[in-house]
């Protein structure tokens, strides 16, 4: 199993929705689809430039700014994952969803989303994104729950923001159904673990 | 001023340290809670055993009952005696050395390793002046066995090694395998695994000795260390073979602790070939015989892992308490820290802010007890953690050393996987950005 939190995108909005980068090999399996068309993202602002083009929301260090589900999702299942090569495809997890255009990728990879199943930070709308290390030939567009969530009601700030030691805006926006908050992006994370499952030693006799 | 809790920590420092008191410490221990006021507590170390709450009731009820199970255990202490006074006096000192070995049983079967021991040097004193050394050869390595099972391991392989000469010497050809056996499960549990497998492979070769269709038992056992062994070594056909063997002993000899271990070590291999739901059944089929909270502790703690690793975190986090329960139960070194460890892989996993704790108990064991392979495998477990809260450093160091370890046992794929996960960090290390990292809001979630 793996896993690495360093960076961290959510989707936020009025705030935003969030999503950490990152990766997992664990999981249950979802079937890879055929990339859906369209899920573009349209820019939003926030509240403070770094003057490199991206926006910096200011001392944002928990999940308050985070928007929140209406009601609260139960989720056994904390992450799903799914091998999508160079054909693209698609992922789609308890609302949130990863769309792997064509040639995003050059072999077989594997994508997955991963939700927290803490009692806080499960009723936020907020997740991890797999695979780190692997810079996308082509922009990957995400998809955070919209519809059903505390900022439904104000989709022209809604945007998603990655941690970056602060929430880091990504722009976005929210799709042509309504449903998310879409975003496209080039990677999910810079680095990452692997790590081995060890077992119990468990011995006969003597 | 009335306290309505106390931690676990501070009411064992306050008792007497009598012997007495021990069944006491158990039931304080196992009457324990999480304090639900720090239940998402980021920082202190609640978590652990040591660290949990006891209210003033809870101490009443342990009072009741480790006074209710001293007077029981006193009982059985006693009349364990009489047989032994009845031989002794007949002058048959065979006997009455057997008598306190039996005793030693009965303890050790009630959880007290200690006293257990106690009573087969007892019986170790008796038996010595004894031209027969039949009595002699199974206290020696009732001792042995004790030891290996609380982490003292050169007290372990001498009493072994001792017995199996004495057996060898007397011709107990039984006495010889066993004791062979006991010694190279010693060695396994040193990290001296190419000793471990020659070991084994001696015994088997003494047990081949004896007449056919004897020593199936034993037979079925060493065939269970080696399929363990060369799975570790990533040996897996000659795994494979190892296990059809042993399978084919416990199709019909009745032996649940064995069939039990033999199901586990049959799950690490398919999860090694990931080959999860045989692995899942295999877990399974473990999971539903009788056996110790030693081995039920193991084994639940890493099916709490195989559900993890699908996805599953409630049915992880319900594996992960009845291994705790157990681990708690078992009085064992070993299965503490193996529980330790995966409760921090499943607090990493799921975000929770309180792997590092679970991590430093399960490293604190390893080390003060002489656990390599557990040392290593939380070392790289630890190492993600670390990597993931921006530490790459102390991941790579942890990695370099879980690596060492894993080399010096001769677990190949361990030490693959520790180095791919080197080849990972390292790059990193050179990236300036990625070494200002920040705390997950994920993580932060559970405060």
């Amino acid at each position: 199993m793996s896993s690495k939190f360093r960076n961290v995108l959510v989707a936020v909005a009025a705030s935003m929705v969030a999503f950490t980068a990152g990766c997992t090999e664990a999981g249950s399996p979802v079937d890879a689809r055929p990339a859906a068309s369209g899920a573009s993202a349209s820019r939003s602002t926030t509240t403070q430039s770094t003057g490199d083009g991206s926006t910096m929301l200011a001392s944002a260090n928990n999940l308050d700014i985070i928007a929140k589900f209406r009601v609260k999702p139960q989720i056994t299942i904390a992450w799903a994952k799914a091998w999508i090569g160079p054909a693209g495809g698609r992922i789609d997890f308890q609302g949130f969803t990863i769309i792997v255009p064509a040639g995003a990728v050059d072999k077989v990879t594997q994508f997955s989303i991963r939700l927290p199943v803490d009692p806080n930070g499960s009723e936020r709308v907020v997740a991890e994104f797999g695979p780190h290390n692997v810079a996308f030939a082509q922009p990957v567009t995400i998809g955070f729950p919209f519809r059903g969530t505390s900022i439904e009601s104000d989709p022209a700030n809604a945007h998603v923001v990655w941690w970056n030691d602060a929430w880091v805006n990504m722009g976005g926006g929210v799709s042509a159904d309504g449903s998310q908050i879409v975003v496209q992006v080039p990677h999910f994370s810079e680095y990452g673990t692997t790590t081995a499952r060890g077992g119990g030693l468990t011995l006969s006799g003597g | 001023m009335n306290r309505p809790e106390a931690t676990i920590e501070e009411l064992l420092g306050l008792l007497p340290e009598l012997d007495e008191l021990e069944v006491l410490r158990l039931r304080l221990v196992a009457a324990a809670v999480r304090d639900p006021v720090k239940e998402w507590d980021s920082s202190s170390a609640y978590t652990t055993i040591d660290k949990r709450i006891v209210s003033p009731e809870a101490a009443e009820r342990a009072i009741a009952e480790a006074e209710q199970a001293l007077h029981e255990h006193v009982s059985v202490l006693h009349r364990g005696l009489r047989p032994f006074f009845e031989s002794f006096f007949a002058g048959d000192r065979d006997a009455a050395a057997r008598h306190l070995v039996a005793l030693g049983e009965e303890m050790e079967g009630s959880g007290r390793a200690i006293m257990a021991r106690r009573c087969y040097r007892a019986a170790l004193t008796v038996s010595l002046p004894l031209p027969g050394k039949g009595s002699q050869v199974v206290a020696l390595r009732r001792i042995g066995r004790v030891s290996l099972n609380v982490g003292d391991f050169h007290e372990a392989a001498a009493y072994y090694e001792r017995s199996a000469e004495l057996a060898h010497d007397s011709g107990d050809v039984h006495a010889a395998v066993v004791a062979r056996t006991g010694l190279g499960n010693v060695l396994t549990w040193q990290g001296r695994w190419a000793e471990a497998e020659q070991c084994y492979h001696d015994a088997l070769a003494l047990a081949d000795s004896a007449d056919a269709g004897s020593l199936t038992l034993e037979r079925g056992q060493i065939y269970n260390n080696l399929a363990n062994l060369t799975s570790r070594l990533q040996r897996i056909e000659e795994a494979e073979g190892w296990f059809e063997s042993a399978f084919r002993v416990w199709e019909t000899l009745d032996s649940p602790v064995d069939l039990a271990i033999c199901h586990h070590n049959h799950a690490r291999l398919r999860e090694t070939q990931e080959r999860w739901d045989d692995a899942r059944r295999s877990y399974e089929a473990a999971l539903k015989l009788p056996v110790s909270s030693t081995i039920r502790a193991i084994v639940a703690t890493d099916f709490a892992e195989w559900w993890l690793h699908e996805g599953y975190i409630s049915q992880a986090e319900e594996w992960g308490r009845v291994a705790e329960e157990h681990a708690i139960a078992s009085g064992s070194p070993y299965t503490l820290g193996h529980m330790y460890r995966g409760r921090g892989n499943l607090a990493r996993t799921t975000g929770a802010v309180d792997g590092l704790t679970f991590y430093e108990k399960a490293l604190e064991i390893a080390r003060s007890k002489g656990y390599p392979l557990l040392e290593a495998e939380t070392l790289l477990d630890y190492a993600a953690l670390r990597a993931q809260n921006g530490g790459a450093e102390e991941a790579i160091a942890y990695l370099e050393r879980a690596s060492e370890l894993f080399r010096d046992l001769g677990a190949v794929g361990e030490v693959a996987r520790a180095q791919a996960a080197l080849g990972e960090l390292r790059p990193a290390l050179l990236m300036p950005d990625v070494e200002l990292a920040g705390e997950s809001p994920l993580a932060a979630a559970a405060d």
